[in-house]
């Protein structure tokens, strides 16, 4: 977040109107995304209360999971609904050429996209994978390989998660932050009701302001899980748990509590799901940013990945990753947030805007231009850098010396000559080091016209992956080489229900 | 002292005060700049009554589920005079096997479930000096809910920690159970962070009972147990923990809490919280007189608030009807140092409004911001 976005911020507020903070969507939108809504019971780690999934807004399947004993049989149903969805993505490949040094391979013209209520849905799923992908498999029982598999993609679609740009498993309340600015505070806008509210306010609310404030009425507002709370436990489940373990006790029969628990889960959730589905109609409206694109064809190249993964080897992520393993996790999650910053920036005049606020790019009109500008190399002959001076009024806090990148031409770049500070603006010139062609063969297109109003940011630094020592290299300062089977923290306990 | 009891007594009106307890305690290191909420506390002041009174949402409701989960999971721990409790503990703490002995301090000199707190308080100093000064017969290492007393702005708090570890080497241990699992090793940090700064409460209540008696506060260690479910089981893990940064900070906001006559010289003559309970102990207390007797003590709202006060609602709606920046979150508040409310800073974007000397930077910010989103608007970039 920058000064701009705290600007607009207020700007909200004092308006009662959301603003938009892009013109642009730049993750990409799947026409049939899974849409999954989760419960956890309060109190025991990862024992889900229910989940709501589907990809027809108007058919949502409802999966409760019994107040008490196994929950096995729910979280296979689970299991398989997801993994019919994923499957359904792997119906159709495409064909790769060899390029560079990898060899020509197929990848899968579809990936999973999973929509989530918030980041604490992540969290819950990711906890749930945790605990499912060590589970043991039984060969009596085919439940139990669905419900590791479940397992292995929950962890692998959390992971996704983690990294910026990211398309396979999106918390619907960052998504929506990213592209509208509201009038209240970062911690409200988690609440998917209430930023919902002050982005597409109903017809007969004055404002989003007002919109927002009717959404946390308590009587109606509910929170979008995975947490409930507390008056929801005391007052509805409490009471239905215990007539549960009542009639468990006296033998009697429990289908009448559970089908009340259903009815009851089924009213709680259904508001959200209607709110997931308002929020995937307003991003869809919006233009898809052209980066995007090359962002999903990523996607599915580490879906496809993951496919051969699992029907080669599939032993399940280890529970904590091993140094080098975390370094590359690192490393990776790093890249994609430079990657998604650079694309962003070249596609979206807001992001733009607000790197000229907090000096990491500036904007101004082009002057002069000198293209007959040539320089001497190292062997003596000549090399044609042509050269232009922009006229900015952005407070710049940047040397010379300084790798700029433009939006307009996306191939060149720019280093940054001499600053002149002026009466009420600054002159900047700048030289073009790529992108213009050779001397005998010059590309003119590069050559900005004089008077156009240009952008110029900071140079994405060229990323090339660190390179990390093999698993078994791994240095004593880093624990040294791991043990054969670091796999099984959960050895002997297995699966204990209650 | 009396005479800040006989204020803060007038400030809290009819009902009896509500004492500090470890959490209301560990509240304070969260907004320790919120002088309302210091006050309120001193006063012992019943925040969840003042919140029901004004019809507020009430975030901070305990959930029943929960309430059952952690207490079944304490009694599995402590179960059989804490037989599942002295393996961990001599694993964390390596407490030999002769040392292992239990005490539960619930229930002592009657068969009620629970005795009174000043008589448990009193075992529980016997048995600590006891142990502090190795008189040979007594040998205790756990002592299972004992009560400990803290000194906050002058009165008497009673605290009670879950268990209490008397190591050979003659050092004490604050062990506290918690039903937040610890996955693969790793548990929730905000949780643990309350957790500690929980624990550093009934540290400094120790060390205070030790220095009563001449005794050195090393002997109470920073080091903190905390016991927890392991994993997706019930099974308990106990993890060593390094509280020092939540003890010095707790007992720095104790410290501050002295800080109360200047607060109190503050506020009008009879400033008044009363809620004046009828005869059939609803309140009668007007709303509007209530809230206005709330606006003459300085709150300091941040959006985090919800997260630990009774009242984060009412302050909301008054941080927002001033239009100040910090209802925005403490991104903008911080941001806007300097410029507490959203009239003013948007007037000196619109340079309807000169800018002071301290707010010419700022000022010059905020115009650029909104020059470049014109331009934004207009198009031209």
């Amino acid at each position: 977040m920058s000064l701009l976005t705290s600007l607009l911020k207020m700007r909200a507020a004092d308006t009662g109107n959301a603003l938009r903070a892009s013109q642009l969507r730049h993750l990409h939108l799947s026409d049939q995304p899974l849409m999954l809504l989760a419960m956890t019971r309060t109190g025991p780690a990862a024992r889900p209360l229910a989940v709501m999934l589907g990809t027809d807004p108007h058919r949502p399947q409802l999966l409760v999971a019994p107040p008490s004993g196994s929950t096995t049989s729910m979280l296979a149903t689970l299991a398989d609904a997801v993994t019919a969805y994923i499957d359904a993505c792997q119906r159709h490949s495409e064909h790769l050429p060899a390029i560079n040094n990898k060899p020509a391979r197929r990848r899968y013209t579809d990936a999973p996209q999973i929509l989530v209520p918030n980041p604490q849905t992540v969290q819950h799923l990711k906890v749930l994978g945790d605990d499912l992908r060590f589970r043991r498999v039984d060969d009596q029982n085919p439940d139990s390989r669905a419900v590791q598999r479940l397992g292995h993609w929950l962890t692998y679609l959390t992971d996704r998660a983690d990294i910026p740009g990211s398309a396979a498993l999106i918390p619907m309340t960052s998504f929506l932050s990213m592209h509208w600015v509201t009038g209240q505070s970062p911690q409200e806008d988690e609440d998917l009701a209430t930023l919902l509210a002050w982005i597409d306010p109903p017809r007969h609310a004055a404002s989003g302001r007002d919109a927002a404030y009717e959404a946390e009425d308590p009587a109606t507002h509910r929170p979008a899980g995975p947490a409930t709370d507390a008056a929801f436990d005391n007052d509805h489940l409490a009471p239905l748990f215990d007539a549960y373990a009542r009639a468990r006790a006296q033998g009697q029969d429990q289908a009448r509590t559970l089908e009340e628990l259903e009815r009851l889960l089924a009213a709680y959730l259904h508001p959200t799901w209607d709110l997931m589905w308002q929020a995937y109609t307003l991003l869809q409206a919006l233009p898809e940013a052209k980066s995007s694109t090359r962002r999903w064809d990523h996607e599915r190249t580490v879906f496809t990945d993951e496919c051969v993964y699992l029907a080669q080897d599939g032993r399940p992520r280890p529970a904590r990753d091993q140094a080098v393993a975390a370094a590359v996790r690192l490393a990776r999650m790093e890249h994609g947030a430079a990657a998604f910053a650079a694309e962003r920036a070249a596609d979206d005049p807001f992001a733009r805007a607000e790197l000229r606020t907090t000096g990491e790019a500036f904007g101004g009109t082009v002057t002069a231009i000198d293209s007959k500008h040539t320089l001497r190399g190292p062997t003596g002959r000549p090399q044609w850098r042509p050269r232009f001076t922009v006229s900015t009024t952005d407070l710049l806090r940047m040397e010379p010396g300084q790798l700029l990148a433009c939006h307009a031409y996306r191939k060149a770049g720019y280093k940054i000559c001499e600053i002149t500070p002026a009466d009420d603006d600054t002159l900047v010139e700048l030289e073009i080091t790529a992108g213009m062609g050779h001397a005998d063969r010059p590309n003119y297109d590069v050559l900005p016209e004089a008077g156009a109003f240009l952008v110029f940011t900071i140079a994405p630094d060229p990323y090339r992956m660190p390179e990390f020592p093999a698993r078994d290299q791994t240095p004593w300062t880093h624990g040294g080489p791991p043990a054969d089977h670091p796999d099984h923290s959960n050895e002997g306990e297995g699966e204990e229900e209650q | 002292m009396s005479s800040l009891d006989a204020r803060l007594g007038v400030l809290r009106g009819t009902a009896p005060p509500i004492p500090h307890s470890a959490r209301t305690l560990a509240a304070l290191t969260a907004n320790p700049t919120c002088d309302r909420r210091s006050l309120i506390d001193a006063a012992g002041i019943d925040k969840a009554a003042l919140a029901a009174h004004l019809n507020l949402p009430q975030p901070l409701r305990k959930s029943q589920l929960a309430l059952d989960y952690g207490l079944a999971f304490e009694h599995k721990v402590t179960a059989q005079a804490g037989a599942p409790l002295v393996p961990l503990l001599r694993q964390a703490l390596a407490l030999t096997l002769p040392e292992a002995s239990y005490q539960d301090v619930n229930s002592v000199g009657s068969d009620d479930d629970k005795s009174s707190l000043q008589l448990r308080h009193a075992h529980t100093r016997s048995r600590i000096l006891s142990a502090a000064h190795r008189r040979p017969s007594q040998h205790r290492t756990l002592l299972d809910h004992p009560v400990l007393h803290l000194t906050v702005a002058g009165h008497q708090a009673y605290l009670e920690p879950d268990i209490i570890a008397f190591h050979r080497d003659g050092v004490f241990h604050v062990v506290e159970i918690k039903s937040f699992p610890v996955i693969h090793g790793q548990s929730d940090p905000l949780k643990v962070d309350a957790a500690l700064t929980q624990a550093a409460a009934y540290v400094l209540a120790l060390r205070e009972l030790l220095a009563d008696d001449g005794l050195p506060p090393e002997r109470v260690s920073d080091t903190v147990i905390l016991v927890n479910p392991r994993n997706f089981t019930q099974h308990p893990t106990a993890t060593p923990y390094k509280a020092y940064q939540q003890i010095k900070s707790l007992s720095r906001h104790l410290g501050r809490l002295r800080r109360l006559p200047e607060l109190l010289d503050k506020l009008p003559p009879h400033t008044t919280l009363d809620l004046a309970p009828g005869p059939d102990g609803k309140p009668t207390r007007p709303r509007g007189e209530l809230a206005a007797a709330l606006a003459t003590v300085p709150a300091r709202y941040t959006p985090g608030c919800r997260h630990h006060c009774d009242l984060a609602f009412h302050c909301r709606t008054e941080a927002r009807n001033q239009r100040r920046t910090a209802a925005l979150g403490t991104k903008v508040r911080d941001d806007l140092a300097g410029i507490d409310t959203i009239d003013t800073a948007l007037a000196l974007t619109d340079g309807q409004l000169h800018p002071a000397r301290d707010q010419k930077d700022i000022t010059q910010a905020l115009q650029q911001a909104q020059r470049i989103y014109a331009e934004l608007q207009t198009g031209i970039a």
